[in-house]
């Protein structure tokens, strides 16, 4: 008795040290850090991250980390912290693309957040862009050009990788008529237009003219060829701001970012498909962060003023990326979970059998009595593990706009403002004294929380 | 009492290779030659910068212009070494080549070079300053510039072609002196350097 017991004890202590195993939450309670940054408070923003880094690794890892803190520094103008962090996101994202095998097949049994996390392509991409802005307010344009370039190339290998994606889906298509071409797949990110429009402008201002064109003629090829990722019509200032002007005067640019990208949430389903059995599908759902702004204008001291206009809808191309993903991650979440149950179910099925053999009553209430106990254990694991990775960079914008005017070179005090669709408005950022010259890349930023 | 010897000695063996473990620094260092090729991550590295200098710096050296200047001028040409732009897709510092450049010049004997702009600038303001603080005898004296014959200027440019975990990434690095007075460029040399970059998509 005092064995049986023991045996007892030791299953129990096992389950329970398996399901705090695998349970342990990925969630992150990030509120006093949105919270800061939603009241454009963006150093306390960046300070509050700083102080939950160690339990921020410890549940999400490094990569999102860097992202986070890479943006909020950012957004609160400390430029080499932005860059630090950056670049480390973007190596990790490279490290990343080899996977573990050993990682591979534990997501495929445990759940997807046994894989480190590799970021999401639009992640890779703008961590460039954002990095190629901090050089420009450093006053290191050449540097900023560097970060167009690679994000350009990755833009490219995107670009192919999706053709090819496209080509396979397409070769499928014409194999077999019940298969047919996945149309999700024409609308995908390969080009922004904002990293192209930055291109330009940076190009523009240190005399490269070749390439500020052909930046521009990028700009350009991501509104026709991605209408549903840019439903709205090319600003104007984009034609005004491919070339030097003759006549004295700069041509000034000035970019905003408003609102949030979106970040992911966990649905959970449970289907019966026994009296005592189920299935758990856990899969993770974006939510929308959309900003409230719907028109922005810069206001100049000397009573100067001009619009600015949409560039990119960053909230858009992360739903994208993700829509493009989620038929994988359905499938592999539907697997992993039919795979536990039928696990428990074979539990159940083996205990009944080997109960019905049994030479005694003794034995088959000894085995009912373990095969119950396997069963528990069974059924914790699934419902402890099924997860659904919700892991995701928590501060890109949702929204960039630009904008641009001709001023003579002097200070200028200029500051932002935004209305919602009633037009009231909702935010102002003062943008201080601005230096406009010719020897600079003259671009503006502005950010607004909502 | 026997057994509790034996308990006793592995305890001590057990923590023993503990603390051993615990003690092994995890940062090793091995020194390197100059020559040997060590590539880490596929980015630009300092063997990139030995292969294209020394071809760079070869190519000019064999090219007549040295020759010519001395012959029509009796004199060594004066270089001054200009801006290497860095058109490429990485963060590279294009000193190095500029003053590895200037390095194996110098040290033929046959070119002069001069103080590049950002140093110039330093000494002007430092020729200035001994004119107020030094004594008459020993401060250096204006207007007395050596004024360059030709300007060494160049650029690094990169093309990558890549798909996923595979990329051939080639370096252009070009570099031209050109005469100050006339414009005329009197060498023009490039380097390539191909590289191709694997990624495995799976590891243990």
């Amino acid at each position: 008795m005092r064995k049986g017991v023991g045996n007892l004890l030791v299953l129990c202590g096992a389950a329970v040290l398996v399901v705090t195993a695998v349970s342990c939450s990925s969630v992150l309670a990030l509120d006093p850090v949105v919270t800061s940054y939603r009241n454009a408070d963006f150093d306390k923003a960046y300070e509050r991250l700083a102080l939950m880094e160690d339990e921020y690794l410890a549940k999400q890892g490094p990569l999102l980390y860097a992202l986070d803190a890479g943006m909020l520094s950012h957004y609160s103008g400390k430029w080499d912290d932005s860059n630090r962090h950056l670049d480390l996101a973007e190596r990790l994202i490279r490290e990343h693309y080899t996977e573990s095998l050993s990682a591979n097949v534990s997501s495929y049994l445990i759940n997807d957040l046994e894989r480190p996390y590799q970021g999401e392509d639009y992640e890779d991409i703008y961590a460039n862009l954002f990095k190629s802005l901090n050089y420009v307010h450093q006053g290191e344009p050449e540097s900023a050009l560097v970060e167009v370039r690679r994000f350009a190339e990755k833009q490219q290998l995107l670009q192919d990788s999706y053709d090819r994606l496209f080509a396979s889906v397409e070769a499928a298509g014409r194999n077999s008529a019940h298969i047919p071409l996945d149309a999700r797949i024409s609308i995908r990110f390969s080009s922004s237009a904002l990293g192209n429009w930055l291109g330009m402008v940076v190009s523009r201002d240190i005399g490269e003219k070749e390439q500020a064109r052909f930046f521009g003629e990028q700009v350009r090829m991501a509104f026709e060829k991605q209408r549903s990722l840019y439903p709205f019509g090319l600003p104007r200032t984009v034609d005004r701001d491919e070339a030097r002007l003759g006549d004295g005067t700069c041509r000034v640019n000035v970019i905003a970012f408003t609102g949030l990208a979106p970040v992911k949430e966990e649905v959970v389903d449970r289907f019966w498909i026994a009296d005592n059995t189920y299935v758990k599908i856990a899969l993770p759902r974006m939510v929308a962060r959309p900003t409230r702004v719907a028109s922005a204008e810069v206001l100049l001291g000397n009573g100067r003023s001009f619009l600015l206009e949409p560039i990119e809808d960053i909230g858009a191309i992360a739903m994208e990326a993700f829509r493009l993903r989620r038929s994988y991650i359905e499938s592999k979440t539907v697997i992993r979970s039919v795979l536990k149950t039928t696990g428990t179910m074979f539990i159940d099925a083996a205990t009944g059998s080997m109960a019905a053999n049994a030479n005694s009553r003794e034995e088959a209430n000894r085995i009912e009595f373990y095969g119950a106990l396997f069963s528990f254990a069974s059924r914790i694991f699934s419902e402890a593990s099924e997860q659904a990775d919700v892991r995701i960079s928590h501060f890109y914008p949702d929204r960039a706009w630009v904008g641009g005017i001709d001023l003579m070179p002097g200070v200028y005090e200029a500051r932002v403002i935004y209305r919602d669709r009633s037009g009231s408005v909702i935010g102002e950022k003062r943008l201080g004294d601005v230096v406009v010259s010719p020897r600079r890349v003259n671009l503006w930023e502005s950010v607004w929380p909502w | 009492m026997k057994h509790r010897v034996q308990t006793l000695m592995m305890s001590l063996m057990i923590a023993l290779v503990l603390l051993a473990l615990g003690c092994t620094s995890a940062v090793q260092v091995t020194r390197l030659s100059e020559t040997d090729e060590l590539d880490l991550s596929g980015n630009w590295n300092d063997t990139d910068i030995r292969i294209v200098t020394e071809a760079l710096v070869d190519s000019s050296l064999k090219s007549n212009w040295i020759n010519q200047f001395r012959v029509r001028n009796g004199r060594n040409p004066v270089v001054i070494v200009g801006t290497i732009l860095n058109r490429s897709s990485e963060h590279l510092d294009t000193s190095i080549i500029a003053k590895r450049f200037e390095m194996a010049l110098v040290n033929t004997g046959k070119v002069d070079m001069v103080a590049d702009l950002g140093m110039r600038e330093e000494l002007r303001d430092e020729r200035e300053e001994q004119q107020y603080h030094a004594s008459e005898e020993t401060a250096a004296a204006l207007g007395r510039e050596v004024g360059a014959d030709f300007l060494l200027q160049g650029a690094v440019r990169t093309v990558v072609d890549q798909v996923s975990g595979k990329a051939v990434r080639t370096y252009y690095v070009s570099a031209e002196l050109i005469d100050i007075e006339t414009s005329r460029k009197v060498w023009v040399g490039e380097e390539t350097v191909r590289k191709l970059i694997r990624q495995p998509k799976y590891t243990w």
